[in-house]
């Protein structure tokens, strides 16, 4: 296991009349003092319980783990409690938690269209690509003269951009008055009915999607539709560790419907305040 | 179980701890096994390896196979190719592996899993057809994480309320998220973290978070040195990405733990005369 073991040692104070409970479970951080930052932080390894009588004033050692793979071993250090703690609670390589950001971090830029567009295509670009293609669609049968746009998205199609730049020009595409309502949340909803069914990959992306949406805006229904991908994401997980099929299919039907009041839910999406 | 190939290809014999790379493949594939071992072809050293994963996801190994790549880059070793197939090595004769660095995906994989999700994914990663072999060139990759797209952002409101938003709180999830964003002069990197991170944590300033916050995220950031000058005004800008309270692997504690000693010391009821790290 990387990393070492050390010892904190906190001298605390119980200022009231009566007997005080004071607990620091595994996982809570202790940062050094402003002046000592090259030093690491300790994150605790076991849980505590003290009981401190009234008045009582004790130290105690605590067993700690480094939480800074790169920075200097702490000796006799002043340092600070913290109201964080690191999510160790099924992992003993402290380094692999505090050294790489959680595997299904989504990225987004300052500038990152606060709409439900943007969010498909940061979060799976074959589908925002073809979600456009079926928005310029829409909007030609409507008589729109959208020739030029159809051009540009098939330029896209065939480059060789990288994807930030790939996003950028759908999104360019996608703000066009002529298009931009068809790229509503509204229509959005029809596409996926129409062209993605609910397997469990394509539920991911949706996840996706809505976690984008949610880091885009804090409005209460986003925060309602995270919920539910989050319940979508439980289920997942428990149907890769379920042996039997009938079960297997009872997490998957679930799911499926959780995932269909979801796209129900969807169009309220354009009728909210990002 | 579905079972890959993978090998990483270098010019001469290097030393890569083998826990490393089954490390970054087990955080992505968490219930896989991986067998690696080395072995030399053609004046080439590989390192081979093994994996059976219960479902196979195409972005995560990728995602996964660039961090590989970008652990060994860091120790100055160059990496000239990554394989993937699904069978025993079968490509003795093929010079093409030296010419183009990239990842080669093997065709006879491609037709195994028979998958739209699977070509629609090389698309999406701009992989080209040569023979049979689809192949994402590294230069493609480190396109993605080139200049473009990043912008410079001064440590302002908008970046408190972004914030708020993805931190989490203890009556609201946090996301993980990564904002990706270019420091201006003038500003400190307190300022940044400060602006980013302060409504998340506990307002009573006899609770810390902030050493650690800023140190976790440089650390992430591959930019551990920084800390060196993180007081001093900046004459110069860097780029960082800006994660989440759930993408540091952070999380503020409930506030409703009456017992807990961050909850007590921040209301009085305990008083923490002393803290003293290490030994």
């Amino acid at each position: 296991m990387p990393g070492y073991q050390f010892q904190t040692t906190i001298t605390l104070e119980n200022p009231n009349d009566k007997e005080l409970i004071v607990s620091i479970p595994r996982g809570t951080l202790i940062e050094p003092k402003s002046t000592h930052l090259t030093y690491q932080s300790a994150i605790i390894s076991k849980d505590y319980i003290f009981r401190l009588n009234p008045k009582e004033v004790r130290s105690v050692i605590l067993d700690a783990e480094c939480w800074n793979k790169n920075l200097s071993p702490p000796r006799k250090i002043q340092g600070q409690i913290t109201s964080l703690k690191g999510n160790i609670k099924t992992e003993t390589d402290i380094w692999l938690v505090s050294s790489k950001p959680k595997s299904d971090t989504i990225s987004i830029s300052p500038s990152q269209d606060a709409h439900v567009y943007s969010a498909l295509t940061n979060s799976d670009l074959n589908i925002a690509q073809n979600f456009l293609s079926f928005a310029i669609d829409h909007s030609h049968n409507d008589g729109n003269d959208i020739e030029k746009r159809k051009k540009e998205l098939y330029d896209i199609k065939q480059s060789r951009f990288s994807s930030q730049k790939k996003i950028k020009n759908l999104c360019n595409i996608a703000n066009d008055p002529q298009i931009h309502p068809y790229v509503s949340a509204k229509y959005l909803r029809n596409f996926l009915i129409s062209n993605l069914p609910p397997t469990w990959e394509n539920m991911r992306i949706i996840n996706k999607m809505v976690r984008n949406v949610y880091a885009l805006t804090s409005h209460q229904l986003a925060r309602n539709l995270y919920n539910i991908v989050q319940e979508v994401a439980e289920l997942d997980e428990k149907s890769k560790f379920e042996i039997q099929e009938e079960n297997q299919e009872k997490f998957k039907s679930i799911a499926r419907n959780k995932y269909n009041s979801l796209l129900d839910a969807l169009p309220l999406l354009d009728e909210v305040q990002w | 179980m579905i079972q890959i190939y993978c090998d990483l290809v270098f010019e001469e014999p290097v030393e890569i701890p083998f826990s490393i790379v089954e490390q970054l493949l087990k955080e992505y594939f968490p219930h896989s096994d991986v067998i690696i071992k080395s072995s030399a072809f053609d004046n080439h050293f590989l390192i081979n390896i093994k994996m059976y994963v219960i479902e196979l996801s195409w972005e995560k190994l990728l995602t996964a196979l660039r961090l590989i790549r970008g652990h060994i880059q860091e120790s100055g070793i160059e990496l000239h190719n990554i394989i993937l197939g699904s069978n025993q090595r079968l490509y003795t004769h093929y010079n093409r592996f030296f010419e183009d660095n990239g990842i080669w995906i093997d065709g006879l994989l491609v037709q195994e899993f028979d998958s739209q999700a699977l070509l629609e994914f090389l698309k999406g990663n701009n992989a080209i057809q040569i023979d049979h072999w689809y192949f994402i060139s590294f230069e493609q990759s480190d396109e993605d994480t080139d200049d473009e797209g990043i912008e410079n952002v001064a440590p302002d409101e908008h970046i408190r309320v972004f914030g708020k938003r993805v931190n989490g709180s203890n009556t609201q999830s946090g996301v993980p998220v990564s904002l990706k964003i270019r420091t201006m002069e003038g500003y400190t990197l307190t300022d940044y973290i400060s602006k980013t991170y302060q409504d998340a944590l506990h307002p009573e300033n006899r609770i810390g978070g902030l050493n650690v916050i800023l140190t976790t995220v440089l650390q992430m950031n591959n930019k551990v040195n920084l800390i060196n000058h993180y007081s001093e005004r900046a004459n110069s800008s860097e780029d960082l990405f800006l994660f989440s309270l759930p993408s540091l692997n952070l999380e503020v504690i409930d506030e409703r733990d009456k017992t807990h000693i961050a909850n007590l010391a921040s209301s009085g009821d305990l008083i923490i005369k002393d803290i003293i790290l290490g030994e």
